[in-house]
């Protein structure tokens, strides 16, 4: 996608005396995508993570080179199963958290086999719909 | 002289890895992936290997064994692989100016003024494309490229060496390569490894070491160069790609770095003629066309591009003008205006031998141009290669995929993407 976006509002009715001001336009892929190699976009599905602003059909930008940290949105590998979900860790414990009530969040136990697929960085989510 | 330092970096069963980042219950599953037609098994995880399905094998063979282990199988899905590919790539070129892209899964590239332990470096980039991209890769790193590829071979093999095998730290490298088959060495194929074990050498230490007279008598010219790269000689230097099966590249860096589309589709028709009439030579049909783009990446003063991407032919060709068809669709896609061109490339791949390949009951029969394409290369021939080219011309055509396994192309449809609850 491609937005010119210009310095000056657009005036109408006349060739718009912006026109000089030109900055070239926003691309969205180099703003939201820091690492394109090893960036990919995912789907969300569900309501287990509405209140991080997660909706289902939701697009999801997941950067696989950034290390996750406490609080970042994951998506998890929990015993061979995908979902997304807030990493927390704390000492020796390991949680993954659901942002809605209705949903458990799992305690990560030795036994389980974990495996951060990427970081959450952007969620897309459709305003308009037609 | 100081001597060179060649890795090779190559994925570890590829188009499955491909599959298992994006289904992750396949991990410790035995998986297998199909050739085009669902015809042969072209990929297999360990776990399916050690149930003794064979590479190559042909699907209804292994049926029983497929059915009672049950081992999830799929078509090959070379949108997804060639992207992933793409990826793993780039990553590779982010530590190396000197990659030689030798096929869809595998790279040489050219270590020398790597500061500090090589074997080092050789972990990081295995992590580095492991964590970026999901994809394990093993890596051989020696003084030849025939070397590395033995190296590439033994880090498989021996999981002690936990996927890097450097053949540099180890003083005396001769019981590593008696270990090691003369099949299992690059240029080595099934019928002359069996000329050579009739002759009394079964490993590379004894292939290593047998006199060159032998060598001419039993091999041919490539057969000279090989053992001698393996006595640690390095007679193949970078993007001197020799014949591969896999795959077929021709690439260039242009003579003054290029800005407009026009002059990259043009360099980019010359590629794909060229690739299309080397496989053409060989005989072979392509069922995929992939075209690289990219800026100098030693000029400082402007930004740095690089792209790539890939089309699946629905019929396999080696028709120079269905070819030069499929690359000019890619170039304008992947062309970013406002960039200086240096170099660019067309990879062909997905490869059938003539005769063989799937029929498609729904696309045009190319056959009747066969004969337009034996005069042209006969002129061409005759006259010098670039005496008839293609007068390169945009065209959208239709390229779909059909296949009965497939997994989504969860990388380039927005249609198709990873769902994640």
């Amino acid at each position: 996608m491609k937005l010119t976006f210009y310095k000056e509002g657009v005036e109408c009715g006349f060739p718009s005396p912006a026109r000089d001001y030109t900055e070239g336009s926003i691309d969205l892929n180099e703003k939201l995508i820091l690492h394109p190699n090893a960036t990919f976009i995912v789907r969300a599905r569900g309501k287990s993570m509405i209140n991080a602003g997660i909706y289902p059909g939701d697009l999801i930008i997941v950067d696989r080179s950034i290390k996750p940290i406490n609080g970042s949105i994951v998506v998890a590998v929990l015993d061979g199963e995908l979902s997304i979900k807030i990493l927390e860790l704390k000492k020796d414990k390991i949680t993954l958290l659901s942002a809605n009530h209705d949903y458990s969040s799992v305690h990560v136990s030795e036994e389980m086999d974990l495996i951060i697929w990427g970081v959450c960085i952007h969620s897309i989510h459709k305003l308009y719909k037609k | 002289m100081k001597n060179k330092v060649f890795a090779l970096i190559d994925c570890n069963a590829f188009y499955v890895s491909c599959e298992r980042v994006f289904n992750p219950k396949l991990n410790n599953q035995p998986v297998v992936a199909l050739s085009n037609n669902d015809g042969c098994i072209i990929a297999r995880s360990k776990e399916a290997k050690a149930l003794g399905i064979k590479m190559g094998v042909p699907l209804f063979k292994v049926r029983d064994i497929i059915k009672k282990e049950k081992v999830h199988v799929f078509s090959s899905n070379y949108t997804l692989y060639g992207d992933m590919s793409r990826r793993v790539m780039n990553i590779i070129a982010e530590f190396t100016n000197d990659i030689e892209i030798y096929s869809i899964d595998e790279a040489f590239i050219g270590l020398d003024g790597v500061p500090g332990d090589i074997e080092k470096y050789g972990h990081k980039i295995r992590k580095t494309v492991l964590q970026h991209t999901g994809i394990p890769v093993s890596i051989g790193i020696a003084n030849t490229k025939t070397l590395a590829k033995v190296a590439n071979h033994i880090a498989k093999d021996d999981i002690s060496f936990l996927g890097v095998c450097s053949l540099l730290k180890f003083k005396n490298i001769d019981k590593l390569l008696s270990s090691v088959a003369v099949g299992e060495v690059w240029g080595i194929g099934r019928q002359l490894s069996k000329k050579l074990n009739m002759h009394g050498i079964y490993n590379v230490q004894q292939l290593k070491n047998i006199e060159d007279y032998r060598i001419r008598k039993m091999m041919s010219i490539n057969g000279l160069k090989t053992v001698t790269e393996l006595r640690g000689v390095s007679c193949l230097p970078l993007e001197e790609v020799r014949a591969t099966r896999k795959s077929c590249c021709t690439s260039r860096s242009f003579g003054r770095s290029l800005q407009e589309l026009e002059d990259i589709q043009q360099a980019v028709a010359i590629f794909s003629r060229r690739a299309a009439e080397r496989i053409r030579s060989e005989k072979l049909l392509a069922s995929n066309v992939s075209v690289f783009l990219r800026t100098s990446p030693f000029d400082k003063k402007n930004k740095y591009y690089f792209n790539s991407s890939s089309i699946h032919l629905s019929v396999s060709t080696n028709d120079t003008i269905e070819i030069v068809k499929a690359a000019s669709r890619i170039t304008s896609q992947i062309f970013k205006l406002g960039y200086l061109y240096q170099k660019a490339g067309v990879l062909l791949s997905g490869f059938y031998n003539e005769g063989e390949e799937p029929v498609d009951l729904f696309s045009t029969n190319y056959k009747i141009r066969d004969n337009l394409m034996e005069t042209i290369d006969s002129i061409n021939n005759r006259f010098g290669g670039d005496t008839i080219k293609v007068a390169s011309e945009q065209h959208l055509g239709t390229w779909t995929q059909k296949k009965e396994k497939c997994s989504p192309s969860y990388t380039t449809n927005i249609d198709t993407l990873l769902v994640v609850d």
